[in-house]
Order: structure tokens, then C-alpha cells, then sequence
């Protein structure tokens, strides 16, 4: 690894690590730092309410660093193959399935606080999300280019949309709105169920990634390049395909659909991490999005619940991908 | 002087059993008070906001408008005895059989009060009803569906054919009156008490043509009511109300219908120092964090049929510190098995000694609409 | 072998074998040059016949052994994204490292050599993207050498090149050819430098593929094939 790169990887993880902290400090509720750290301890508190105050914080904080990180890296890996800057964990049409399940649950008049509410919608989108998957991974045999892939998925990102229309033309009011809430995103009432799900839904396919380095690494040449230096095409795409659209539904299905991170991210680290190789990139990018997660979740917590999560990331996110493109005309090849 | 001790006795028997004497047939007949084709008791409105009637010659002009800041609108429906309704832009004739629409369930249930429910020939949410009456007329058509989602359909409002359509002032569709469908903005929600809502029977009262049964309902029970009231009066503890979505925990504002309603119960609000007419939010933490320390807890939500305090709880387990639930005042209505949004609108006496039994300021009572979570 | 497309027969040839040398394989336009090498490469499945490679029939050799065994360049490379030229070159040795893709001494040596032979080394840290459509190609064939293997295919390398280009590659691949003993085979359509450069010359008249006499100027027998002189 190169020394400079060695250092921002360094240099985001210290950072990573301040802003959990900060978050955790941070809040509408005064709580002494001494106190925080008592409790983080281990150690009882005066006041009975405190450790589930920072309990709260603390789950938020790991949702935003699992959720930023898994985000990015979906959005590199599917940058990479279908070799376009814009393309984002969304554009299998993965995460949609996952909005749909969730989508049926609440406009169809079940409320996320009711008893098996919060239960329920994270089941259907997950439904909704492995739905999709396995029909990509069944048209994926018959397919012989990315290109076809990537219509495939951006059909379903708006068959699903439809679908969602429709249901909102018979859902009232409470429930339209409480859909319109969902949709912009939370990292916010996790349980520690929820929590561990999620951290294995993001963890356990991220360090499958590592079967992606070297087919990734050749797939920057193209896929017959990548081809001839001994990648498996169809095995990649499936791995592809079932890597991104696990941790991309799962952060959906937990926290809402959340734009921005997933194309921005990649974007910037290339730009600023000279090497290629995916085994690098893979773990930088993890990091700078857990970074701009966390970031999100105390400028989303800073302006006491004002801003939606969705609307940070876009105000972070759609500069760098503007500023990207410009510098995209002039190095980029053609793809 | 055995008789003169006796006396007082007797007279107590005989004034008890005058005081039985039927009353039934003092009842004003109202069905057989004369042709209408005049206006039989002029209505004061004391509470009410929202409406107004205004007397003129043999005729009544019904009008309604907002009085927050929030919202402006107006309208208003002329009700016309002797003359002719094509002299006035907006007029029905009232009637015994007139012909409703309504957008909301909770108007459905100001005309069931005054016996007119089956005047109604179309509704908002048809599938929403759950008494078995009503679903007999909808599977028989009688009653339609005029509305998708939150829009009215034109094609189904027309083939119900109302004398009158009665809906909220913030459905933004086409006019009903472009296809010459009378319409009537009914906002009784938009009421800071009980009895103000209530009071709106009137105006109902007023299109059928049941004024004095109308006024004898809200003056039974407004009677009541305040009497109720003043039992209350030195209670003084403190709540706070429902539950958070998410990281937003809303309340109803300081003057709002419901916060007022538990002031007549003897409840001060805990967020009372929050001035402003729209909802209150804090985030979660915070209400954890000061409103736990509240006295009681009061939920209005939709939960399943037999839901506890232990279900609560599982939620989320800080509520385990809140001050109500340590000590079992949380006061629930499920809105879900209740008709707290229809007939409870009628009934804020019934309300009022729900909240008293729960806060034990009342004994021997079977509450309907709010309970003690167990 | 008998190379179909759709059912149809588009390439025949009789047995060969393919030694060690550059061999040129000249067609027209859709005579099935690209199909013919992509059928070595194992990329087309409808032929009869067989192809085998140090006794292995290609079918059977596993994807990453077969990537050790034959390096591709196509006549156009793109990077995605702003890659250095040296990275381009390091991507040769995929095959060979572990998953982390992680460049051993070896590696290294292998890569520094193929920049020596072809003198890349101003042009190591440039962007690819931004060299020229000749220097481009040197680099993918360096990138080929760099992947150390016995047999280099070439399908048009110089289709998008001016002459003075075409002759970059075409010298750079008989430096290769003299120094080392790879089987170099390359598809074109054009006549240009095959006396110069090739050892045999493959032509495929209408599907037939000729191999053309050594003895005769290569450049004259193509020309006369295509009637363009007696």
C-alpha cells in the first residue's frame, strides 16, 4: 500500500472515531461527558433514563457507519462493473423491492409503532428485496452484457415506483405520510436485534467482496480484457449482483432508501487514492462512507431532527458528484 | 304527635313518588310541531367558533369559517323555509329525509345522534365501517363510496345523488357546486374544547330541521359536563401525551381540543409553557429525558385488541424509567377498538368520567373510551 | 476445423500446427478473423474440430490456468477511470497474484523488463487515457508481455492505427519474437510490413484458410489474391 494511502485510511478512522464520540456527547438531553463515560463502562448511573439515552446514540452512531460504509462500497462495486460514474447501489432496482416491501406494509394501513409494525415492514422488505435479487440472478444466466443488466435494473426501479404509485392513490392520509417519512431515511430506532442483523447483513458480504478484488481490478480494462486475464464472467456478476443487493436492501430495509452516499463516495476516493487496486479501494471507500455516515447523522442530530437524513446527504453528496463530472470530461475514457 | 313525627316521612314518600312521575309525554313532539315552513326555536351558539347562524325573516343562513391563523377559508349554506332555493347561490330546503354525503365518519355520527343516519347515501372510506347496519346499506348500495384516497370521485358523488355533501375545508378537489352538488364545510375539529365540538350538533340539527332535539342533546349534555368539571378542579398533576415516530415525539398544542379535555379532567400538561398552535415536537431523548417525570401518560393510538402495559414497555424499554409507567398511570384509548374519533365526539361526558375513574377521582364506573393500561 | 456461426460455416481450415514465431492471419472485412481468435480464446462455442494447447484441448484448461497460457490485445483499450500507465501494466500479472492482488519482487522484475524492451518508461506514471491511440497500444501489448505467457493473440492491434503507429507495433512485436519464444498470432486486414515482420502468413480465401508460401513475397500473394495486381 502506498504511504499516502495508508495515511487517509489512518486518518479516516481516527475520524470516524471522533465523530461517534462527538455524537454520542451531542443531544437535546444534557448529559455530563463523565457521565457518558461511566455508562459506556459499564458502571449504573444517577439518573435511570441516561443509559438509554446513550444507548440510543450509540446504536444510531454504529447504523450510520455500518450503513454510510456498505452503501459506498455497493456503489464502487457496481461503478466498476458497469464501468459508469453515476451508477449507485440503486440502480439494480434492489433497493426498490425493498422500499416496495416496506411500501405495502405502511400504506396498506399497518403502522410502524403498532405491535409487530416495526417487525413486519422490515420482513416485507426484505421480501421485497430478495424478490428482486433472485429474479436478477435468474435473468443473469441469459444474459451476455452488462449493458442489458443495468436496463434490467433501472425497469424494475420503475415497475416498483408504479407499483408504490398505485398504493398511494388508495392510502389516506396518516399513512401516506408516514411512507413520505420513511422515505427520508433514518438511522434512528434500532434495537440491538436490528443492529446485529444489519452489522451481518453489511459485514459478512463487504469481506466476501474480497472474492471481487481481482475480478474487479480487471474489469477496469472491460470485460474482455478482464476475460482474458482469467476472470469468471458469469460467477462475478452473480457475486456482484448478490453482494450489493444484500447490503444495499438491508440498509434500505433498516434505514430507509438514502441517495447520494453510494455514488458520491466511490467517486471521491478515486480521486483522491492513486492506486487501482480494489483491495485498497474496497476498504478506503468503507471508511469515507462511514465517515459521511456518521457526518450525516450529527448534522442530522445538530439541527434537532430539522433536516432529513436524505436532504444531508444530497447537500454533501450532489456537490462532489457535480464537481466530479466536470473533471469526468476530461480524463474519463469513453465506456 | 305520632302524627306530626310521621309527617315528615310521608311527605318525603309522597314528594319521591311525584318526583317518579313519568315525563314522557312532557317530551316535545317534534315530528308533529306543525308544517316546515317555519323556523320553530332560534339556536344560540356560546362555544362553538367555527359556525355561525344567522336569522333572517323565516330563513337561516348557516355559515362556517376558520378562526386560527393556520387556515383561512369560509363558507356558508342558506336554509330556506318559504321561499324558493333558487333565490339564494347556495340553499337547501330542509328536511327530515334530506339527502347527505359525508367525507368523514365522525359528521355520520352528528346525524346518527339525531336520528337521521339514514338520510346518509354516500361516504368517505366505505371500507373502513364497521357497524353492521351501515355495511348492510353498503353491500345493498344504498350507501356508496365517493371518495379515493383522500379525492372525491365525481362519477360516484353524482350517482349518490345528495341533497347536501358535507366535507372538510382542506380537500382540494374540483367544486362540487361545478356539478351542481351542494357542499358544506363542516370543521369541527378545528375546535379548542369538548363542548365547542359538540355544539356543532346544532348547525346538523339546523339542515334537517331538528333544531329543539338538537339543542335538548348538547344542552344534556354540555349540563353535565360542566358540572363534572368543577369536581376536578383541584387535582393538578401533570402529563404528557402519545408516542414518538421515529426520532420525533409530537404532542398536541397547549390550546388544543384534547389538552383541554384533560384540563377538565384535572391533568395540567406538562408542555403547557410551549406557547403556539401547532403541535409540539421534541426529539425522543428529550421527552426521555424531562417528560418521563410526568404523572401520567396519556396514548390515543391504534394498537391490537388486547394491548398491555408489558407491550408498551416492549417498544421500547426507557420507558421502564418513565415516572407513569413505574407507577401505572398510563392511560390509554385504542383507537382501533374504540370509536374515540366517531361517537366519542358526542359523548365528552362519558370522556370526562373515563379520565376521572382512571385518575381515580371517580368511583363505580365503566369506562368506554379511555383505560387504565394493565 | 470447421468455426460456425448460426449453423453456418464461416472458417475452415485443415490441421495445423502453430510454432513459436509471429503468424499473421489476413482477412477482409467479416471473413471471421475476430471469430477464429475468439474461438482460441474459448469465447466462441460453435465450431467442429478441435483446438488444443501443449496437448490440452482449450474446452478443458480452467479459466485462470488458460490466462496463464494465452494473453489477449484487442484493437482498442479503455480504462475506466484515471488510471497510470504502470497500473495498466501491472494488471497483466492478475493471473498470477493472490486476492489481494498484491505485486511480489517477481511481479515487479517481470514488469520492469517489459518496460525496458519496449521503452515505456516515460510513460509510466501518465494517465492512460491520455496517451495517444498508438502509445495506447504499446502499452496493452506490454501489458501482454507483462502476463508472461506462450502465446499472445492479437485481434487487429492496428485497426485504429496510422502507418507510422502500425509500424511501432509491428517492430515492437518482432523485438518480442526475437528475444523470446512466444507464439505471436495476430489478425488484420490489412498487407502492410507482413514480409517484414511475419514468419507465416494465414489468409482465409472464402472461408478457406491458406497458409501462403515463404518463398514468395507475403505482401505480393495477398495483393494478388485480392486482385488488386496480376
Amino acid at each position: 500500500m502506498a504511504k499516502a494511502d495508508k495515511i487517509f485510511g489512518i486518518l479516516l478512522m481516527l475520524a470516524i472515531t471522533l465523530f461517534v464520540f462527538v455524537n454520542l456527547i451531542i443531544g437535546e438531553a444534557e448529559i455530563p461527558n463523565s457521565a457518558i463515560f461511566a455508562i459506556l463502562g459499564g458502571d449504573a448511573s444517577d439518573n435511570p433514563v441516561w443509559p438509554y439515552i446513550v444507548e440510543n446514540r450509540l446504536h444510531r452512531s454504529i447504523t450510520a457507519v455500518l450503513a454510510g460504509g456498505g452503501l459506498a462500497v455497493s456503489g464502487l462495486i457496481l461503478q466498476v462493473f458497469f464501468r459508469n460514474p453515476l451508477a449507485g447501489p440503486g440502480v439494480l432496482g434492489v433497493t426498490s423491492g425493498a422500499s416496495l416491501g416496506v411500501g405495502v406494509v405502511i400504506l396498506g394501513g399497518i403502522s410502524l409503532s403498532a405491535q409487530y409494525g416495526a417487525w413486519l415492514h422490515i420482513v416485507a422488505g426484505l421480501i421485497g428485496a430478495l424478490s428482486v435479487l433472485a429474479l436478477l440472478m435468474f435473468l443473469s444466466q441469459f444474459i451476455r452484457s452488462a449493458i442489458t443488466l443495468l436496463v434490467i435494473g433501472l425497469m424494475l426501479v420503475f415497475l416498483t415506483s408504479a407499483i408504490i404509485d398505485v398504493l398511494y392513490l388508495w392510502a389516506n392520509e396518516t399513512n401516506t405520510r408516514s411512507f413520505v417519512v420513511w422515505g427520508l431515511g433514518s438511522f434512528e430506532g434500532l434495537s440491538q436485534l436490528d443492529l446485529l442483523s444489519l452489522a451481518s447483513f453489511v459485514i459478512i458480504p463487504f469481506a466476501g467482496a474480497l472474492f471481487l478484488v481481482k475480478p474487479l481490478n480487471a474489469l477496469l480494462l472491460g470485460p474482455d480484457y478482464a476475460a482474458s486475464v482469467g476472470t469468471k464472467l458469469k460467477q462475478t456478476r452473480l457475486l456482484i449482483i448478490c453482494i450489493t443487493g444484500i447490503i444495499a436492501a438491508s440498509i434500505t430495509v433498516y434505514c430507509g432508501p438514502i441517495s447520494f452516499i453510494g455514488i458520491a463516495v466511490p467517486q471521491l476516493v478515486r480521486r483522491i487514492i492513486r492506486t487501482p487496486n480494489h483491495a485498497i479501494l474496497l476498504l478506503i471507500v468503507f471508511l469515507a462512507g462511514a465517515f459521511l455516515g456518521i457526518s450525516a447523522d450529527l448534522i442530522v442530530r445538530l439541527t434537532a431532527n430539522l433536516l432529513p437524513l436524505n436532504t444531508v446527504t444530497a447537500l454533501i453528496g450532489a456537490p462532489v458528484i457535480i464537481w466530479t463530472i466536470i473533471k469526468l470530461n476530461k480524463s474519463y475514457a469513453q465506456v | 304527635m305520632k302524627m306530626i313525627k310521621s309527617f315528615p316521612i310521608i311527605l318525603s314518600i309522597l314528594l319521591l313518588l311525584g318526583g317518579c312521575i313519568d315525563h314522557t309525554n312532557d317530551q316535545v313532539d317534534f315530528d308533529n310541531q306543525g308544517p316546515m315552513n317555519s323556523i320553530r326555536t332560534e339556536l344560540k351558539i356560546d362555544f362553538a367558533q367555527g359556525f355561525e347562524l344567522i336569522y333572517q325573516d323565516q330563513n337561516v343562513k348557516i355559515k362556517t369559517n376558520s378562526f386560527d391563523e393556520n387556515t383561512v377559508w369560509r363558507d356558508s349554506m342558506a336554509v330556506i323555509y318559504n321561499t324558493s332555493v333558487e333565490n339564494y347561490k347556495k340553499a337547501i330546503q330542509p328536511s327530515k329525509n334530506l339527502r347527505f354525503a359525508c367525507q368523514s365518519s365522525t359528521h355520520l355520527s352528528f346525524l346518527k345522534a339525531l336520528g337521521a343516519e339514514d338520510n346518509l347515501c354516500g361516504l368517505c372510506g366505505v371500507e373502513y365501517v364497521t357497524n353492521p347496519d351501515l355495511k348492510e346499506k353498503i353491500e345493498e348500495n344504498e350507501v356508496v363510496e365517493i371518495c379515493q384516497g383522500e379525492g372525491l370521485m365525481q362519477e360516484a358523488i353524482l350517482t349518490a345523488q345528495p341533497d347536501i355533501y358535507l366535507r372538510y375545508p382542506f380537500q382540494s378537489d374540483f367544486d362540487p357546486e361545478d356539478i351542481a352538488i351542494n357542499s358544506l364545510y363542516i370543521a369541527e375539529y378545528l375546535e379548542k374544547t369538548p363542548l365547542a365540538r359538540l355544539e356543532w350538533i346544532k348547525l346538523f340539527g339546523v339542515l334537517i330541521g331538528k333544531e329543539a332535539e338538537a339543542a335538548q342533546y348538547f344542552d344534556d349534555i354540555s349540563m353535565e359536563y360542566i358540572s363534572l368539571k368543577k369536581n376536578t378542579e383541584n387535582f393538578n398533576q401533570t402529563f404528557i401525551m402519545n408516542l414518538p415516530y421515529q426520532d420525533d415525539w409530537y404532542m398536541p398544542a397547549s390550546n388544543s381540543l384534547v389538552v383541554n379535555l384533560m384540563g377538565d379532567a384535572g391533568l395540567n400538561y406538562f408542555y403547557a409553557a410551549d406557547n403556539g398552535t401547532e403541535n409540539i415536537l421534541h426529539p425522543k431523548e428529550a421527552v426521555w429525558s424531562d417528560g418521563g417525570k410526568a404523572d401520567y401518560w396519556i396514548i390515543i393510538a391504534a394498537r391490537p385488541a388486547d394491548f398491555n402495559l408489558n407491550q408498551l414497555i416492549a417498544e421500547d424499554p426507557a420507558y421502564k424509567t418513565f415516572k407513569s409507567v413505574k407507577e401505572k398511570k398510563v392511560i390509554f384509548c385504542n383507537t382501533a377498538t374504540v370509536p374515540y374519533f366517531t361517537t366519542g365526539v358526542l359523548e365528552p361526558n362519558v370522556m370526562l368520567n373515563d379520565l376521572r375513574f382512571a385518575t381515580g377521582q371517580l368511583m363505580n364506573h365503566q369506562p368506554i373510551y379511555f383505560q387504565l393500561l394493565e | 476445423m470447421d468455426i460456425q456461426i448460426n449453423g453456418r460455416s464461416l472458417v475452415r481450415t485443415k490441421s495445423m500446427e502453430l510454432g513459436s514465431g509471429i503468424i499473421a492471419l489476413v482477412g477482409s472485412n467479416g471473413s471471421g478473423k475476430s471469430t477464429f481468435i475468439r474461438t482460441i480464446l474459448g469465447r466462441h462455442a460453435e465450431y467442429k474440430g478441435e483446438i488444443s494447447l501443449f496437448e490440452e484441448p482449450i474446452g478443458s484448461i480452467d479459466k485462470n490456468e488458460l490466462a496463464k497460457l494465452i494473453a489477449v490485445v484487442f484493437s482498442q483499450g479503455n480504462v475506466f477511470g484515471d488510471i497510470k500507465v504502470r497500473n495498466v501494466l501491472g494488471m497483466g500479472r492478475l493471473p498470477y497474484l493472490n486476492h489481494f492482488a498484491q505485486e511480489k519482487e517477481k511481479d515487479i522484475e517481470i514488469i520492469d523488463k517489459v518496460v525496458g524492451l519496449l521503452e515505456l518508461e516515460n510513460l509510466l506514471e501518465k494517465s492512460f487515457n491520455h496517451l495517444s491511440d498508438g502509445q495506447r497500444q504499446l502499452v496493452m501489448i506490454g501489458r501482454a508481455l507483462v502476463q508472461d505467457t506462450p502465446v499472445i493473440l492479437l485481434d487487429e492491434p492496428g485497426a485504429f492505427l496510422d502507418v507510422v503507429n502500425k509500424h511501432k507495433v509491428m517492430t515492437a512485436l518482432r523485438k518480442i519474437a526475437n528475444e523470446q519464444e512466444k507464439i505471436i498470432l495476430f489478425s488484420t486486414h490489412s498487407f502492410t510490413f507482413l514480409d517484414e515482420i511475419c514468419d507465416r502468413v494465414l489468409l482465409i480465401d472464402k472461408g478457406d484458410v491458406k497458409e501462403l508460401s515463404p518463398s514468395v513475397g507475403f505482401e505480393n500473394q495477398v495483393l494478388t489474391h485480392f486482385g488488386i495486381i496480376e
